[in-house]
């Protein structure tokens, strides 16, 4: 009896072994056919010299006419997208939109070029239904190495981080993940045993083991549909930095509490002039209750404010001294995270415009001027005494106040080679003069 | 056989000459010199109501009766006042402070003041000492004059006199000449006396502080070279010494900018007749260059009737210099603006003190302390000049703010409902709110370039008992 009972159940383990490995691999085949292997040639400037380079990322088809999403941190400045299908067919694309917030992009693939009529595509899931412990694969082109497929399982479905340099996300959590993910996964997706797209791989924490993280396939499918529809997303901006309220609550003696502890107000922003103080408890806004106890809460509620059209008025209810309130706020545009940039080969010099971001990290009083990105050795801007991270104020008499002012002045001033320029720095907490100077062959 | 007894008489005299200089000199370090113990606080993060020290020595010379001890500044690394601040230097004077004749006992000593331009500090004996202190000999110093320098070995030497001849191999043309020589720091004390082949103690020594220069890269001159300190210079600092307070400014005098040399190019495109003079690029709020009108891009062409000029930036240490070192509050200054020059009397004031003279609040209850904001503190945060608040200058380890997540270098601004100016006010509501017995206190604070609030359980430890 006892061998019959080990017998069955060995029959049983090993049919749903079977079981099991047919429903993975039956989930491979529907997203590995719309796997692309992304091979961008990216431009990049440093110190007015150009310079190329070819980097290597993944992507998914998710139409039959060839959208494809990936990172924006794979596609951003590439002039050449090549593209390599499962099938092995090389197809070229462009891109079409590029989000650094959430850190997706969408490329479209060259069809006609490639003589291709549709391509496989797959499909997104939802991301909100995961479990942890779900087993999931991730595809993609780890170190190079095209058409790879690891598995694991779902580690965390509501991963935070706070934004730390270039690294952000203010707008999602993660899924993190024990799925082998490397340099070269990025952009591709993250597959359920159904064989629906529920992530898009973006990072991976080198000094540990097993610890990678996608964004979530309900985030990206927003991004996608606004992408593919006007070529970017327009945010709103409030100027209101958000934090849980968990400790408020035990602070107060007001286990039963709901909202939002405004932290911060950024000077000369629409929360500014709307009036709102740090302290404040924002409990709704346009009548929709805001909760955020935990700080995993928080993206969605930036979110929703970054959601709000641009140029609204928008309603806020607030708790302030132990009174309600209402305050209007006006929201202005969300600007970019990373700015144009303008080089001066003539000069040695790269510059970058200053954006809020910038602004903020920076501790500037405003965004006027343009940050020095690189300076050549050796040329007309390092002798000048001119530094990476120097913000240009004026030029001679002109003040740059933009980007587009130091590019009028910049193009202007080379056609005069023999004359000498004088800009005025700023430098951390300093000042400095810098002066470009002209080629006196006399002397 | 007359000439060789005379030979023999003469080479005698020399052998014993030379005898009694060196037991000469051996015998006025015995009395002048000093070796001096003194304990130095480290910036930790453990418990802060017992700080860490770490023994250190040092030599000193003996420069008045009353037990007035002179030796280097490295006693007490700490910048005095804003320019030359650093935090990662040990934030308190050295104490339990001690030192000894060779061979002597130990006798207490206490720390008076220092001054950092000229890297001398001075200690002095709690009682007077039965040693006579040394009388310096004014003569001047130059390329070529031979010396001998006396410096002492450290323990693993019994702390005995290294004796060296040395000839004056460099001077740098600065504001205080700086007179130079070859000499190996290893193994001694550093700091040292110097006397001329007359032996008369004509000076000090001490490892050279001569080789930064202040331009972006940051040039590290090589290490191995000596500075003479001539004994004339240092009359008028040992007769009126330095004396350490907190809160009380070094009487260095401030100007108020940030400068950099007015090249040839410069002055070409400036249309400045020539290249004299120093271009101000920043003029700093609240400063006596401000309250002057001064501004960015101004040329200084005279102060105190002395032209300026600077072709590189180890240049304005001239003018630095000059400023600091000046006696009285009010200054003529020359100036130079969009072709015309003018003239003016500037009113100087002292220089605003380092976060090292800022008064400071300790809190065992939370485990953190606080200081006055001051401007080097306001600078290195790119803070408002304008701005109000504190500055968290330590952290216990694990204690209940660390917990919460207070750093160091955050600017607390308020501490439950209470706007934070001054240190009192912080004093004062930790001491209510402790004997209230809150279960937690709410700080607002700066930390980057934003602001958070803090809520500090003030009985972890009870928290984590009630959630088992």
């Amino acid at each position: 009896m006892k061998r019959f009972i080990l017998f069955i159940l060995f029959i049983s383990l090993a049919h749903g072994q079977q079981s099991f490995e047919k429903r993975m691999l039956l989930a491979r085949q529907f997203v590995f056919p719309a796997l692309v292997h992304i091979q961008p040639v990216k431009e990049y400037f440093s110190g007015g010299e150009k310079h190329k380079v070819q980097v290597t990322g993944s992507g998914v088809i998710i139409s039959a006419d060839g959208y494809v999403v990936t990172n924006n941190h794979v596609a951003e400045r590439a002039t050449l997208v090549r593209c390599i299908l499962s099938s092995r067919e090389e197809v070229t694309a462009k891109v079409i939109g590029l989000d650094a917030w959430t850190d997706i992009a969408v490329l479209k693939l060259d069809l006609k070029a490639a003589k291709i009529k549709n391509v496989p595509f797959a499909d997104f899931g939802n991301s909100d239904s995961l479990q942890v412990g779900q087993i999931v694969m991730a595809m993609g082109s780890p170190l190079g190495l095209a058409r790879s497929l690891s598995m694991g399982v779902v580690s965390s479905i509501d991963r935070y981080f706070n934004d730390v340099g270039e690294m952000i996300s203010p707008f999602n959590l993660w899924i993190q993940t024990d799925a082998a993910i490397n340099p070269g996964n990025s952009g591709g997706p993250l597959v359920d045993l159904d064989g629906k797209v529920i992530g898009i791989n973006a990072r991976a924490v080198t000094f540990g083991q097993n610890l990678g993280f996608a964004i979530p396939s309900n985030i990206v499918r927003k991004i996608v549909d606004q992408i593919i529809a006007t070529g970017s997303v327009n945010r709103s901006y409030t100027g209101l930095n958000l934090q849980e309220i968990k400790e408020y609550r035990r602070y107060t003696h007001r286990p039963e509490l709901s909202g939002v502890l405004i932290s911060g107000v950024d000077e000369n922003s629409p929360a500014q002039d709307a009036g709102f103080k740090p302290g404040d408890i924002v409990t709704a806004i346009n009548g929709k209750p805001v909760n955020a106890i935990h700080r995993e809460e928080l993206p969605k509620i930036r979110l929703l404010m970054a959601g709000l059209p641009v140029g609204s008025k928008a309603l806020f209810r607030i708790e302030r001294g132990g009174h309600t309130q209402p305050i209007i706020l006006t929201t202005t545009p969300r600007g970019k995270l990373i700015g144009n940039e303008f080089n001066g080969p003539e000069w040695g010099i790269s510059v970058q415009e200053i954006t809020p971001r910038i602004k903020k990290n920076f501790r500037l009083l405003n965004t006027l001027g343009v940050l020095v990105i690189g300076v050549k050795e050796g040329s007309l801007a390092d002798k000048a005494g001119i530094s990476r991270g120097d913000i240009i104020k004026t030029i001679d008499e002109d003040k740059v106040l933009k980007l587009t002012d130091f590019e009028k002045l910049y193009k202007k001033l080379i056609k005069s080679p023999l004359e000498d320029h004088l800009l005025f720095l700023k430098a951390g907490t300093q000042n400095r003069f810098a002066l470009i100077e002209g080629d006196k062959k006399d002397d | 056989m007359i000439k060789v007894s005379q030979f023999l008489f003469l080479l005698l005299t020399f052998i014993q000459a030379g005898e009694m200089s060196w037991s000469n000199i051996r015998q006025q370090a015995r009395e002048h010199m000093v070796e001096i113990e003194y304990y130095e606080k480290l910036n930790s993060t453990d418990d802060l109501q017992n700080d860490s020290k770490r023994k250190k020595h040092l030599a000193g010379i003996l420069v008045n009766d009353s037990g007035l001890i002179l030796t280097s500044n490295t006693i007490f690394r700490a910048g005095m006042d804003f320019t030359n601040s650093s935090h990662f230097t040990p934030p308190d004077p050295p104490s339990d402070i001690r030192v000894r004749f060779q061979d002597g006992p130990w006798k207490k000593a206490g720390f008076v003041g220092k001054d950092d331009d000229v890297g001398l500090a001075f200690i002095k004996l709690k009682n007077k000492p039965l040693h006579k202190s040394i009388k310096f000999s004014k003569d001047t110093l130059d390329v070529g004059t031979k010396t001998i320098i006396v410096r002492m070995l450290n323990g693993n030497y019994q702390n005995r006199f290294l004796i060296q001849e040395r000839i004056i191999n460099s001077v740098l043309k600065t504001h205080n000449p700086k007179y130079l020589t070859e000499l190996n720091a290893n193994s001694t004390y550093g700091f040292g006396l110097v006397f001329d082949m007359r032996l008369r103690p004509v000076a000090v020594v001490r490892p050279s502080s001569a080789g930064f220069s202040f331009d972006r890269n940051f040039k590290k001159a090589n290490g191995g070279l000596a500075e003479f300190l001539p004994a004339v210079s240092l009359m008028a600092l040992i007769k009126k010494p330095p004396t350490f307070a907190h809160k009380k400014p070094t009487s260095k005098k401030w100007f108020g900018i940030n400068m950099q040399p007015v090249t040839p190019a410069l002055a070409r495109y400036f249309g400045s007749p020539d290249s004299s003079g120093i271009l101000i690029n920043t003029v700093l709020k609240k400063s006596p260059a401000k309250r002057a009108g001064l501004k960015a891009g101004d040329i200084i062409l005279r102060f105190a009737g002395y032209k300026l000029q600077a072709e590189k930036t180890s240049d304005l240490e001239v003018f630095r210099n000059l400023v600091r070192d000046y006696d009285l509050d009010k200054a003529p200054v020359v100036y130079w603006r969009s072709g015309k020059t003018y003239h003016i009397s500037m009113q100087l004031t002292d220089i605003p003190i380092s976060q090292y003279l800022a008064n400071e609040v300790s809190d065992y209850w939370l485990g953190f302390r606080a200081k006055e904001l001051t401007k080097d503190i306001i600078l290195s945060q790119k803070l408002d000049f304008n701005v109000k608040g504190l500055w968290i200058s330590r952290v216990e380890r694990a204690g209940a703010a660390d917990l919460a997540g207070l750093h160091i270098g955050d600017i607390l601004l308020k501490i439950n409902n209470q706007d934070l100016v001054e240190l009192d006010q912080l004093k004062k509501e930790l001491t209510r709110l402790k004997e209230e017995q809150v279960t937690y206190v709410r700080l607002f604070v700066r930390q980057g370039p934003e602001t958070k609030f803090i809520f500090i359980n003030t009985k972890p430890e009870t928290s984590s008992k009630k959630e088992r």
